[in-house]
């Protein structure tokens, strides 16, 4: 049971991971949610 | 003609509190988006009129309508382009009420364009301080049609009858041009451009003349005066910001440290009380080992970051960074970097993302590359968790000449290395990349003031709230990734490693805790994280750091701060003494296999030179890439930064060695 938790956990920590840096490289919005001092950018639409 | 509006711009000089009226206006009914084409933020709301609800557009600032930036071009764009879809019905000019000459060029320009306008004198309080009475007659013989209104936004006055002005309509009927020949002149033409600029200033002159009338004996203008020669002087000026700055860093140390200690024991109890109370187990192993560590990584810097806003926002709110604004612009020029450049550098001392996004109003494509490259050299917050926890463990608690704080007086020369290196890097930059023309800095000084004392707490709790959900979601999500890969390996790689470790028997002299050290770290170097650690370590061990850095460094990519996320989560898998010692206390026991301290004050002054110079952060990258529409910027500044992070830590590490 334990070992499922921490599976799912890690899974989940891990995807969220991948789908942040996705998001800031290839996503149609980023935002600064790496440091203590975060502001929205909002890119051009092609 | 058609008095009812469907749209209206704002529009008006940066600093005249356009936005705070759009606020006021709209409420919490508005949406931030961007025009068509461009990176501009595009604010737009519905406000009251009467029963009708009226689109609301918050144009970009611009002094005038001939625009220098990209932003600029937008105001351009859409008020002389009738086919424009935020091409407005209305306009409602915004300017300050206490500097009239300067703001009406703006207003002239966009009188003469023959859209219904209305005047809107914000800051009216200051031009009554400063004893200066609009003639309101005058203004409507001059301009009949357009209606006036005072407002003061900071308070909200005057918001009502904007309402209700918008609600009866005004018009162009009546409309009698400022310069009767004038047509409007095209982008290239500078030459027609500034002709037409100094009719409309003569113009406004004569017209200021008329319409206000100053009091005499206000008084507060010569005091204003009197500390602004001071502040902005050639060498004071810089002396007391360096105090300030000097003071502030102090502080910091001096306050912050108290909650900081307590902070680091909670969470060490709370991580032993966590394995107790709950079933053995691995699960039991990651929330003990790997999320409350993690947690307690992020929450103790609280008391610093909160501490560090606080006093930013008090500097802010006085009107005294404006100040620091104008005499940087006098000590970046001689390196290249002028004008425009200096806002977004400044704002980079807080975070490189709003800095490398505030670089759109800089004309030169060059100029703005430049500035670019070298904002993330500017020592932001996130680097502070990641200074003041190498500071406290390296560099001792004691005073230096009398009063100074040692530690507050490493990290003031740690934001200097930042300023002198950006500095320096745009110096080489500007001669390898040539730019043509400069920008100018247009900065207006804003009055000296008591701060507000609800905007700096509103200010202090936003800063806080987002380094607790945003940068701790990003430590948590990597110190729960850490703690799996540092709590399994290949095979039976780390049963196989802890079966070599020699066991305490009769005839060897190690004793109990000895052996359970050994195999904690037998264990956690046969981990997947301890066999990457070890495949990076003779890149790093130069720089005299150990693998654990090592790996911190790798998950500090993500942002800089993740560094003491990742530390906590290593050293608690690892670390095998007092259950609730804080990080501090097991990083400060952390040794070599040969016995020697892993962190010297060689290793540690190394570590904070690498992280004043490495590119440690993924949102920055990915920002560089999307305002330069290219990958080969941030791959130029992730390879130039990390050249020079490397050679300037293994010089740092070779001289205190």
């Amino acid at each position: 049971m334990q070992l499922t938790l921490v599976i799912i956990t890690v899974v989940s920590a891990l995807s969220w991971l991948g789908l942040k840096f996705y998001k800031a490289f290839f996503g149609k919005e980023t935002k600064c949610e790496g440091c203590a001092f975060s502001k929205t950018a909002v890119p051009a639409k092609k | 003609m058609d008095k009812t509006f469907h749209k209206i711009a704002l529009v008006g000089n940066p600093n005249t509190g356009k936005t705070s009226v759009f606020n006021r206006l709209t409420g919490l009914n508005q949406h931030v988006g961007n025009f068509p084409g461009v990176t501009v933020d595009r604010k737009t709301g519905k406000m009251k009129a009467g029963d009708r609800l009226i689109d609301l557009v918050d144009l970009p600032g611009t002094y005038s309508i001939y625009p220098r930036s990209r932003d600029e071009k937008v105001v351009y764009d859409i008020l002389t382009d009738k086919k424009n879809p935020d091409h407005p019905d209305a306009l409602m000019v915004v300017v300050d009420a206490s500097n009239l000459e300067r703001n009406l060029l703006l207003f002239t320009q966009v009188y003469d364009l023959q859209i219904p306008v209305m005047l809107i004198l914000n800051m009216s309080d200051m031009a009554f301080r400063a004893g200066k009475k609009f003639d309101h007659a005058a203004f409507a013989k001059r301009f009949p049609g357009v209606p006036v209104v005072e407002t003061n936004a900071r308070i909200g006055s005057g918001m009502k009858r904007i309402s209700e002005v918008v609600a009866s309509g005004f018009s162009t009927e009546e409309f009698v041009p400022v310069i009767p020949d004038a047509s409007l002149k095209g982008l290239e033409d500078r030459a027609g451009q500034d002709e037409e600029t100094t009719r409309r200033f003569d113009f406004i002159r004569e017209l200021v003349a008329r319409l206000v009338t100053v009091e005499a004996g206000t008084g507060q203008s010569t005091k204003v005066s009197r500390l602004d020669k001071l502040f902005v002087h050639p060498v004071f000026g810089y002396l007391i910001f360096g105090t300030v700055l000097l003071l502030l860093f102090q502080l910091i140390f001096s306050f912050a440290s108290y909650p900081m200690d307590m902070i680091d024991s909670v969470f060490g109890r709370l991580s032993e009380w966590t394995q107790e109370a709950m079933p053995a187990g691995v699960f039991t192993d990651l929330i003990s080992q790997g999320i409350i560590p993690g947690l307690g990584g992020v929450i103790i810097f609280i008391p610093q970051i909160a501490l560090l806003f606080f006093c930013l926002g008090i500097l802010e709110e006085t009107g005294y960074m404006a100040r620091v604004v104008f005499i940087m612009d006098r000590l970046m020029r001689p390196f290249g970097l002028n004008g425009k450049s200096v806002v977004p550098l400044m704002s980079s001392a807080a975070c490189a993302i709003p800095g490398v996004m505030a670089t759109r109003t800089i004309s030169s494509w060059k100029e703005r590359m430049i500035t670019i490259m070298v904002a993330p050299l500017m020592s932001c917050s996130a680097r502070i968790p990641v200074y003041t926890l190498l500071i406290a463990l390296v560099i001792p608690q004691k005073t230096v000449l009398g009063f100074l704080n040692l530690q507050g007086l490493v990290l003031f020369a740690l934001y200097a290395l930042g300023l002198i290196s950006a500095l320096l890097v745009a110096l080489v930059m500007k001669w390898i990349i040539r730019s043509e023309g400069q920008s100018v800095l247009m900065l207006e000084l804003p009055e000296f003031r008591k701060p507000r004392w609800g905007n700096v707490f509103i200010s202090l709790l936003e800063k806080v709230r987002i380094f607790i959900f945003d940068a701790g979601k990003v430590i948590l999500a990597v110190s729960i990734v850490l703690w799996a890969l540092a709590s399994y390996g290949p095979g039976d790689r780390m049963e196989q490693a802890v079966s070599r470790v020699e066991q305490p028997i009769a005839g060897n002299d190690i004793s109990e805790s000895e052996y359970d050290e050994r195999v904690a770290s037998a264990k956690l170097e046969n981990s997947y994280i301890g066999i990457l650690g070890k495949t990076i370590e003779p890149v790093i061990r130069p720089l005299g750091y150990d693998w654990k850095i090592g790996i911190s460094l790798i998950t500090s990519f993500a942002a800089r701060e993740v560094f003491v996320g990742s530390m906590a989560t290593i050293y608690s898998v690892h670390y095998d003494g007092e259950d609730d010692a804080g990080l501090l206390t097991r990083m400060r026991q952390e040794k070599f296999a040969d016995g020697r301290p892993v962190y010297t004050l060689a290793s540690g002054l190394s570590l904070m030179v690498f992280y004043v110079y490495a590119m440690q952060c993924m949102a920055t990258l990915a920002i560089v890439k999307r305002e330069t529409h290219s990958w080969k910027w941030p791959l130029v500044q992730i390879l130039y930064m990390g050249v020079m992070a490397y050679i300037a830590s293994f010089i740092v590490f070779k001289i205190f060695s």
